[in-house]
């Protein structure tokens, strides 16, 4: 870290630009159609989700995908503070701060998308676990992690509000207890930060994987593009290269949308670990797909294979073709565009594995996601978009110059 | 960063953390072999003449609510090839028959009761569980809506209410569970004319399908189905013509619900896999910490 940069909160910069009023927008109508889902229920024309098609876009993007995503925060994580790489210290917060999000719009999502929501508590009842079933897993990994990556946002608030608490009104008599209690959570943390951070990747490495475990079990209605038995280690490893990808295309968005400085030293630096895990995950793919003897299956011309076809080759070995490149690595336009794709296509995998692979018997037609459903899965994620927006604007998230007057 | 503490916070949280992971793999192990009192139905599809008899005795027994008239038709409804519904636990569909057409085949189809049910294996909290009598029950105050129990299902039988905004259950065949537990056959079976369904202990009723076939050589497929696919399920059903063709599903005799089971169990087995994580991580932070300050120092 350069030692004349600080994380601070965004300033100078107006709060509602078109592009945030667009989000608001989204965000608007997404909640109110989720007002009609929850009096009516998700039954057809709310979503196109049938007993043949159970499961639509609100599981494969607004968890699958955006879990994916969410990776940022585990892969930086571990490259700051496991690998000691100091030099990407200012990716790291807007990394956590985004996978933060990613992770609540999961809870979020399923709130939505479950039948009995209310309910969701008895996943956590240990009279109900069962400890056989990859989706109870997955939920408490999540819970975990999403508790992790709260401890890992309190040191922002705390360097916010310490020795700056200043309550409105009638509450002012409460300042001084609110900066003692800051003050402890502060040492608490401090002291213990090691252990979250540890366990948050041991969380992320194991509900990753399961994330891709969960469509072992239906292997009889799986296309064979996707289904294998190494779903698991391949949904890892590219929640880590994805997750690299998140953590550069965010750092460059952020730099971008509040024009502060690219972080391009360390970004192109970072960027340089993409070939090789991108690389990683296309090479035990395709070796996974050469030992099942399904290689062939990606020339057979149906609509799937099409699908397999843009997955792999435009939205993976595009980029990891151009990241080898160091002009790419360098320039901010390239670097966003090829992990961009990169996230984009592994956004695609998760909807191809849970949706497009998904080949129940008895199916008539294919499921379509409807207006509603598409209109929801979109404002969850413009309302990501904004909270990241505010939180930036609000707490110490992106490193800049520190001001000398302060 | 203090390293003792973290050291000692560490330790505490890796060993509750043992003891978890351990009662879970202990909980994991547990019912692999099926129980001799395992109940089945064997389904001839030879003998059905598609009245809808049983259609009828399910949605009396089930209290599902179709008009009584509905099930007396026997020509219009076999147009369309219908699937289980949250309204109707099975359903009998026509089928040509390709080696002779003046034989339709009619075929019944309901949850099969699978002996290592995927659905059973994938529920989250535990609201379908495989009963010794061999029904997969349903509790629906667990339940949570998730539908990955009909993710899973190879059969696509368990159904959703997805209209009714509050508390939606899945609904399937029950296996008569009330009926059966008092000894008495499901109520299909008993409602049949034809005798198509044989009712009795599932172990028995694959040396009924043997005898059949040695009695009758050459009427019957030399598989019955569901005595092995997928692990085996406690319906299982005999054909003159390939299954395929009456839209059975024929699943190969690996059973996904293993695969699945294996694959997470092995994640956690003896702790080893987490716990190979966190040592790995914990070492490199320490080494790497270490060799910065090294650095810093010098």
């Amino acid at each position: 870290m350069s030692a004349h940069e600080k994380p601070a909160p965004v300033e100078g910069v107006k709060f509602l630009t078109p592009g945030t009023i667009f989000l608001i927008m989204v965000m608007a109508a997404g909640a109110g159609l989720a007002v009609w889902r929850y009096i009516v229920g998700i039954d057809f024309p709310i979503t196109h989700q049938s007993n043949v098609f159970p499961w639509g876009i609100w599981k494969a993007v607004n968890v699958a995908a955006i879990a994916a995503i969410g990776s940022s925060g585990f892969t930086m994580t571990a490259a700051v503070h496991i690998f000691n790489k100091h030099k990407y210290h200012n990716i790291l917060r807007p990394s956590l701060v985004i996978a933060m999000f990613c992770y609540t719009f999961v809870g979020i999502a399923l709130m939505v998308d479950l039948g009995r929501y209310y309910f969701i508590w008895h996943v956590f009842l240990p009279v109900m676990w069962q400890v056989n079933s990859a989706l109870f897993e997955v939920a408490m990994c999540v819970v975990c992690y999403l508790t992790v990556l709260y401890v890992e946002f309190s040191p922002m608030v705390f360097e916010r509000f310490i020795g700056r608490v200043n309550l409105p009104g009638p509450l002012k008599g409460f300042n001084k207890l609110t900066e003692f209690i800051l003050k402890i959570g502060n040492t608490i943390v401090g002291k213990t930060i090691a252990v979250f951070m540890v366990c948050g990747i041991l969380f992320c490495c194991l509900h990753q994987s399961t994330l891709g475990t969960l469509m072992v079990i239906p292997a009889y209605k799986m296309h064979p593009l996707w289904w294998t038995k190494a779903l698991p280690p391949l949904f890892l490893l590219s929640a880590v290269a994805v997750g690299l990808c998140s953590a550069v295309a965010v750092s460059l968005w952020t730099s971008y949308a509040f024009k502060t400085k690219y972080e391009m030293k360390a970004l192109s630096s970072l960027a340089r670990s993409l070939p090789i895990t991108i690389g990683l995950y296309i090479g035990v793919r395709l070796i996974d797909l050469a030992l099942r003897d399904q290689l062939g299956a990606m020339w057979e011309g149906s609509t799937r294979s099409h699908v397999f076809l843009v997955e792999f080759f435009i939205g993976m070995v595009l980029p990891f073709i151009m990241l080898l490149f160091s002009a790419v690595r360098k320039s901010p336009g390239l670097l966003f565009f090829s992990s961009m794709l990169f996230i984009l296509a592994i956004a695609l995998n998760r909807v191809n594995t849970y949706i497009t692979a998904y080949m129940p018997p008895y199916a008539v037609g294919h499921y379509f996601p409807s207006i509603t459903e598409i209109v929801i899965c979109f404002a969850q994620i413009a309302a990501l978009i904004f909270l990241y927006r505010v939180v930036v604007m609000i707490f110490p998230v992106v490193s800049q110059p520190e001001k000398k007057s302060a | 960063m203090d390293r003792r503490e973290f050291l000692k916070k560490g330790g505490l949280f890796l060993i509750s953390g043992g003891a978890l992971a351990g009662a879970e793999t202990a909980m994991a192990s547990e019912g692999a072999a099926l129980p001799p009192e395992t109940l089945g139905v064997l389904v001839d599809t030879t003998l059905c003449i598609g009245c809808r008899e049983c259609e009828r005795a399910c949605n009396k027994v089930n209290s599902l609510g179709k008009p009584d008239a509905y099930f007396s038709d026997t020509e219009k409804i076999f147009e369309k090839k219908r699937l289980v519904e949250t309204d109707a636990f099975t359903v009998v569909n026509k089928f040509e028959n390709k080696t002779d057409p003046s034989k339709p085949v009619f075929v019944k189809r309901q949850c099969m009761h699978c002996n290592k049910a995927a659905c059973v294996s994938a529920c989250i909290v535990g609201a379908l569980k495989k009963s010794k009598n061999g029904a997969v029950d349903y509790t629906e105050w667990k339940c949570i809506g998730c539908r990955y129990c009909m993710m899973a299902c190879p059969f696509t039988v368990p159904t959703f209410e997805f209209s009714r905004p509050i508390q939606p259950r899945i609904r399937k065949c029950t296996f008569c569970q009330p009926l059966i537990s008092k000894g008495q056959p499901t109520a299909c079976a008993d409602a049949c004319p034809q005798g198509v369904m044989t009712f009795g202990k599932r172990a028995d009723l694959i040396e009924v399908a043997r005898e059949k076939m040695l009695r009758n050589p050459g009427k019957y497929n030399e598989m019955i189905l569901n005595e092995k696919n997928a692990g085996g399920a406690s319906w299982m059903y005999m054909a003159g013509v390939p299954f395929e063709h009456l839209e059975l599903p024929v699943l190969p005799e690996e059973n996904p619900t293993v695969m699945s089971e294996t694959l997470m169990h092995g994640v956690f087995k003896k702790l080893i896999p987490p716990l190979t994580i966190l040592g790995v991580l914990g070492t490199s932070m320490w080494i790497f910490t270490r060799k910065s300050e090294d650095e810093d120092n010098e």
